[in-house]
């Protein structure tokens, strides 16, 4: 019956953070604009059980890898496609409650603790922002890289073992996360063999397997990315200018507020103590897993955002040790007896200082959505234009014009295979900066381009107040205008005598 | 079966390198492979002249003894199928030579046996015994040498020494390094080993500063990255391993350490090509690397068992992932095309990059200014300014410097390897039809004349 009690609060937890969840992702019926390259992706397995790798719609081929769209596609049978991508991947990412509740319990034999550290992984800012409103991958991947962690932790067990070898082969074909998790538990063999710590050779073991898994598996994937890139495929092949917005430079007081301050100061706290005195093989995982996700910021070898996400979860569990030792010590001390109001008082501050931070990156996510004068524009193209007929528009908005509009984009977000990512992107900057028409004119027409798209998204990105050489009629005719958005038709070629 | 081991790596060796040729001649019109052959084969056909005409200042031609021999057999066979089975005759025997060198070192039937497929499956192997150079020939002569050597008889030794001596007639890498061997083969005493091997980390140190301080741009090492002659992935962790398991041993494997050490130093002075002696080396030391997986005491043999099949599918992978790369490689049909179409013009100078040149020269027959053999020169130095420049007049005066009448533009020059955006440079001034005239386009390739 005791026994039961966690599990109901538990329980309790989930539901409060998948409905917390779907709150804000049911204000809008829109996702954020990169969503809908994976909703164009769903919608095909769904009706033709293939996704799109050489898509007509767009300028360039697309690489990716096309688990998670099964996942998803797989559950269309049971709902309609936009619940579905609106439901699942918040039932996904809010999943994370119960692993970090297993993993703080394995820790910390402390069933407060494992439950308030379950309550603080529903809440942590940039997970919520990242994962509520756009069919993010990371809603899935982060879950399951944890549940392996929580699978390693429980090694020699058969199962587990068993588990933790079925759910890393099953992560390396869903992302690139797989490199990381391998990274952190070399770095995790590393420190114990620093330590002294005796480790169970299975886990050498199966480091060595998972390495080699997801090293060979990698490659078997990305051998076309890598031959054409190299190693510059870590960056995806992205025009610099975007690379600059993605690889900022690590801004500590933007990260502990994404985080969440009490998992990040507790969390830091925590390795603190254990790195310089307290041996804890657990600890030490977590602190690995930690210090390679710093690496990788530090390198700029994975997005700040992505980094943080984990981050994020790491110190929840780090913090999970830090409120078993509080209260541990708080028993030795003259308040011991005032030991519920001190629960109360993590209560009140975690829901000021991550409840409430998780709740304005959720509002902010669901403002990230396109609005309705924007997609009433690309209806608009969707019915008025020609089926072979080409839009420019910034990346941002190049999956929302294949898959709303239902027409070819210039350039889109996935830049991986792109034959010259930076002239695209350079090319389409210029069509909306430039003043010169004739020099707009010209790369219009090399990429035979119909119609232009303006919105005040792309105003605000590119810094312009309109397209500067439209006033010549006789070139552009304007043919959609409403509140948000204007949609130009190029009508002129230039000829060269 | 006594040779059993040693029939079955012979006959993997061939299949591995016939692989490519055969593809080649189903989906890719049987033409050569990749640049160099094509002057290899043009040298031998030329081999009683003294200078290559076919280059702007003309240039000494130095033939090597593997010239002489793809001249003989291109009377029996034609010079492009002697391009191709010359290497792979090369190919085997030197399998063969390694395999029973390896025994002759000591190394256990086992390990020689796993060593051998583990060699010939190599990517940097079979570029040796695929694409047409010196270095296959090359690469025989040091490991019969060595094998001569491990005889420890007066005859063999003195063969060896003229062996390794003709070494001489390819160039000055070869030489250093049969001489690391001999060095290495010859020292017995334990003391003076040890000195040895300390002189090649030594030198293995100072070449990395020396590589460091030049800022030069990195060599690539890997195949699975896109490396021409490279090794896979777990090649290189592999080795890793197997170097942490026979460290111990180092001074006793003096003849796989010294030369290891003097190769990884030479890379950064002489360039990729290394890598094709360097393989050798690696794949002993990846062979010890799964010969320790293997004997380990694993305490899940499902993780054992998974390991292994990774670690085979992996090095399998690399394997087939090469081969099926320069099966595709170029040149292809476009190109080849339009060198045919180049070949019907007048006699003229043509530009064009550095890589293109052994194909113009071979196939067009036509004198370019910069080949694969041009180092960095005024030559390049100008060719690099004819392309970026946007200013005619200076275009010109470098066109007419060199007598260029033709201009050769593939898909690679304009995707990165020249420029990296439309209208840059030269491709800008092509618009000035009284200066420039395309007199030939296709897929992939662009010929302009320059009009004087």
């Amino acid at each position: 019956m005791k026994a039961r009690r966690e599990y109901i609060a538990l329980a309790g937890i989930f539901l409060v953070v998948l409905l917390f969840r779907l709150y804000f992702a049911f204000q809008t019926q829109y996702f954020s604009s990169d969503a809908y390259f994976d909703y164009r992706q769903v919608e095909n397995i769904q009706n033709t059980f293939l996704p799109i790798f050489k898509d007509p719609l767009n300028f360039s081929q697309i690489f990716f890898m096309p688990v998670f769209h099964y996942i998803l596609a797989a559950f269309t049978f049971i709902a309609p496609l936009s619940i579905v991508l609106k439901v699942v991947p918040n039932i996904f990412a809010s999943f994370l409650v119960i692993i970090v509740y297993f993993i703080a319990l394995k820790t910390t034999n402390h069933k407060g603790a494992a439950l308030f550290s379950a309550f603080v992984a529903g809440f942590i800012p940039i997970f919520v922002n990242k994962t509520l409103n756009s069919i993010s991958i990371f809603s899935f991947t982060i879950p399951l890289t944890f549940f392996l962690i929580y699978c390693f932790m429980n090694i020699p067990k058969k199962k587990f073992i068993l588990l933790f070898i079925a759910g890393t082969l099953f992560l390396t074909f869903t992302h690139t996360t797989a490199l990381l998790l391998v990274l952190a538990l070399m770095l995790y063999l590393v420190l114990v063999k620093i330590e002294g710590i005796k480790t169970d050779r299975t886990e050498f073991e199966l480091i060595l397997f998972s390495a080699l898994l997801s090293l060979w598996l990698t490659f078997l994937v990305f051998k076309q990315p890598l031959l054409v890139h190299g190693l510059a495929v870590f960056w995806q092949n992205m025009p610099e200018s975007i690379l600059v917005s993605f690889f900022k430079e690590f801004n500590i007081l933007t990260a502990i507020y994404m985080i969440g301050i009490i998992p990040f100061l507790a969390g830091f706290y925590v390795i603190y103590l254990y790195i310089l005195r307290e041996k804890d093989k657990h600890i030490y995982l977590f602190t690995s897993f930690a210090l390679s996700i710093l690496l990788l910021l530090w390198l700029k070898v994975i997005r700040m955002d992505i980094g943080l996400m984990f981050l994020g979860v790491i110190l929840v569990l780090l913090f999970s040790r830090f409120y078993q030792l509080f209260f541990v010590y708080l028993k030795k001390t003259k308040v011991s007896k005032y030991s519920s109001l001190f629960v109360v008082l993590f209560v009140v501050l975690f829901i000021l200082l991550s409840v409430v931070p998780s709740a304005d990156y959720a509002q902010k996510a669901v403002n990230k959505a396109p609005s309705e004068y924007e997609i009433q524009a690309l209806e608009w193209l969707s019915m008025n234009s020609e089926e072979d007929e080409i839009i420019l528009s910034s990346p941002d908005y190049g999956f929302l014009i294949s898959t709303i509009a239902k027409r070819k984009n210039i350039v889109s977000s996935n830049f991986l295979l792109a034959d010259d990512s930076e002239q695209l992107y350079s090319d389409v900057r210029t069509i909306y900066t430039t003043s010169s028409e004739i020099e707009a004119i010209n790369l219009l027409n090399k990429y035979n381009t119909d119609y232009m798209l303006l919105t005040t998204k792309i105003l605000s990105d590119y810094n312009i107040e309109g397209f500067s050489y439209v006033d010549d009629k006789n070139c552009f005719e304007l043919v959609f205008d409403n509140k948000d958005a204007q949609i130009y038709k190029s009508l002129c070629q230039v000829e060269v005598k | 079966m006594k040779y059993l081991k040693p029939i079955l790596v012979v006959l993997l060796a061939l299949i591995v390198l016939a692989a490519p040729p055969v593809f080649r001649l189903v989906y890719h019109d049987n033409l050569l492979i990749g640049e160099e052959p094509y002057y290899h084969a043009r040298i031998a056909q030329q081999i009683s002249e003294d200078t290559d005409t076919l280059i702007y200042d003309e240039r000494i031609i130095q033939p090597t003894l593997y010239h002489y021999m793809l001249f003989a057999s291109s009377n029996i066979v034609g010079i492009e199928n002697a391009s191709r089975l010359l290497p792979l005759l090369f190919g085997v025997l030197s399998v063969v030579l390694f395999y029973f060198l390896l025994r002759k070192l000591g190394v256990d039937k086992e390990k020689t046996f796993i060593i051998s497929l583990l060699l010939v499956i190599s990517p940097a192997f079979i570029y040796t015994f695929v694409f047409s150079t010196p270095h296959a020939l090359s690469v025989l002569i040091i490991l019969l040498g060595m094998f001569l050597i491990s005889f420890r008889k007066t005859t063999c030794t003195v063969i060896a020494f003229v062996l390794f001596a003709s070494l001489l007639f390819f160039n000055t890498f070869s030489i250093l390094l049969a001489l690391v061997i001999l060095g290495a083969l010859v020292i017995n005493k334990g003391k003076e080993k040890l000195l040895f091997l300390f002189f090649m980390m030594a030198l293995l140190v100072a070449s990395l500063f020396y590589f460091i301080s030049l800022n030069k741009p990195f060599v690539e090492f890997s195949s699975d990255l896109g490396a021409l002659i490279g090794f896979g992935i777990f090649t290189l962790v592999l080795s890793v391993l197997g170097l942490l398991v026979t460290w111990d041993q180092r001074s006793k494997l003096l003849v796989i350490y010294s030369p290891l050490i003097f190769l990884s130093a030479a890379v950064f002075f002489f360039g990729s090509f290394v890598h094709i002696y360097l393989n050798f080396f690696l794949a002993i030391l990846v062979g010890y690397g799964i010969s320790y997986i293997l004997k380990r005491k694993w305490r899940v043999t499902l993780i054992r068992n998974l390991t292994l099949v990774i670690l085979i599918c992996g090095l399998v992978f690399s394997a087939v992932s090469y081969t099926a790369r320069i099966s595709g490689a170029e040149p292809d049909s476009n190109i080849v095309d339009s060198l045919q179409w180049l070949n019907s013009q007048e006699h003229g100078t043509v530009l064009s990059h550095h890589s293109n040149g052994f194909w113009i020269q071979n196939i067009a027959g036509k004198k370019v200014i910069t080949d694969g053999l041009t180092g960095r020169s005024e030559r390049i130095i100008d060719s690099d300014s004819i392309f970026a420049s946007r200013t005619l007049d200076n275009t010109k005066e470098l066109l007419n410097k060199y007598d260029v009448k033709y201009i050769w533009i593939d898909n690679a020059m304009k995707k990165g390897e020249v420029w990296r955006k439309d209208k840059e440079g030269l491709l800008f001034l092509f618009r000035n039809n009284e200066t420039f005239s395309r007199g030939y386009s296709n897929n992939n390739i662009e010929i302009w004349y320059y009009l004087t």
